[in-house]
């Protein structure tokens, strides 16, 4: 990141190779599937990297002042939407845009459609709980590290992953594909 | 903990939270104990772990997937990067090349300073060269208030009026010449 502030570019290829793509999918997963929206804000958000460097704390993991940005954009948006005032309509019609070909390519078209209801539910939920969600087993980060990106606790990092798994688990008995009929 | 789940029926309830619990954190040895044992005779509750798992694994991001950054993004940010940061190795400017790329300059500090330079010297030129009556007495007043404040200006005051009398200099021009040299000095 030092070197990105002072111009070096091959330093930013680097960065832009390591966490493209997991920024792409953070937002690509928070909007409800909305690939061009996902890219826009992944754009905005390296965009700020180059333009604003001052602003990385040196003292932060890198992963943590990045996905910190990222969820805050992702709340300003969802705040600019007014999303979660609206009817469950406008989710549902936000969720539809979960594309099959984004999904694994050598899966079945069951655990397609399972993946697929996942994230519809996912985006449901509240932007906090859905980043916790993600920073948790998309990005494998420790409850450390999600409670410092959340600036929260620990235990409300815990909480909100139980309560998210659970509703998931819910909402989704029907679709496990693997599911056999006691 | 420890008697909690010791010679009682454990509700699948309870063994569905344990199982969201284990994965995100650590349980204890008798929790642990607890869901393998349940989970040996519950068919109910495998199938939960299962749906759990591929609930959680699904997120991993797929390095096969389609989902790709589009490449434009990076085009895109690269070019602002090259226009943000220009290259520093760039070759010594001859010192008139550094003065016209300041003049360059889109913000006009170095014009305006510039500017004001001028006015300045043009301002004392002016003075120094024109003056007229009104302004001699103006000066001579205002070297008698500096010279309120200490002992030797009064001394130089007093020297001044001396030569003043005498009429040192030839004309009008002359004498104030003289007493603007003898103010400055002190
Ligand atoms: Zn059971």
């Amino acid at each position: 990141m030092e070197l990105i502030q002072q111009g070096d570019s091959a330093a930013f290829d680097e960065l832009y190779q390591r966490y493209s793509q997991r920024l792409l999918y953070y937002f690509y997963r928070m909007f409800g599937g909305d690939v061009e929206k996902a890219q826009d804000f992944l754009h905005d958000l390296f965009l700020k990297i180059i333009e604003k460097p001052g602003q990385f704390i040196a003292k932060h993991r890198f992963t943590s002042w990045i996905f910190t940005v990222a969820h805050n954009m992702c709340k300003n948006e969802y705040r600019r939407l007014d999303v979660r005032k609206n009817s469950e309509d406008k989710l549902d019609a936000t969720a539809s845009k979960f594309d099959y070909e984004y999904t694994r390519v050598e899966k079945n078209i069951d655990q397609k459609i399972f993946e697929n209801h996942l994230l519809k539910e996912l985006t449901k939920l509240n932007p906090d709980y859905q980043t916790t969600f993600l920073l948790r087993f998309q990005e494998n980060l420790t409850i450390k590290e999600i409670s410092d990106i959340m600036e929260c606790s620990e235990g409300t990092v815990k909480s909100r992953l139980f309560h998210t798994t659970r509703k998931l688990m819910n909402r989704l008995k029907e679709f496990n594909p693997s599911r056999v009929e006691a | 903990m420890k008697n909690v789940y010791k010679n009682q029926i454990v509700k699948c309830d309870t063994v569905e939270d344990l199982l969201i619990k284990q994965s995100i954190e650590i349980l204890s040895a008798d929790e642990n104990s607890l869901l393998e044992n349940h989970l040996k005779t519950c068919v109910h509750c495998q199938e939960y772990q299962n749906q759990l798992v591929s609930i959680q694994s699904s997120m991993t991001i797929d390095q096969k997937s389609q989902l790709k950054p589009d490449p434009a993004i990076h085009q895109l940010l690269k070019q602002r990067m090259n226009a943000f940061k220009p290259i520093k190795h760039r070759t010594v400017d001859s010192p008139w090349q550094r003065f016209r790329n300041i003049l360059e300059y889109r913000i006009p500090v170095y014009q305006g300073l510039i500017g004001l330079a001028c006015s300045i010297l043009i301002f004392v030129a002016i003075n120094y060269f024109s003056l007229s009556n009104h302004q001699q007495t103006r000066s001579s007043e205002y070297s008698i208030n500096m010279a309120d404040t200490t002992f030797y200006q009064i001394n130089v005051i007093n020297n001044l009026q001396i030569i003043e009398q005498q009429k040192i200099g030839r004309n009008v021009k002359e004498d104030s010449l003289l007493t603007r040299f003898i103010v400055s000095s002190m």
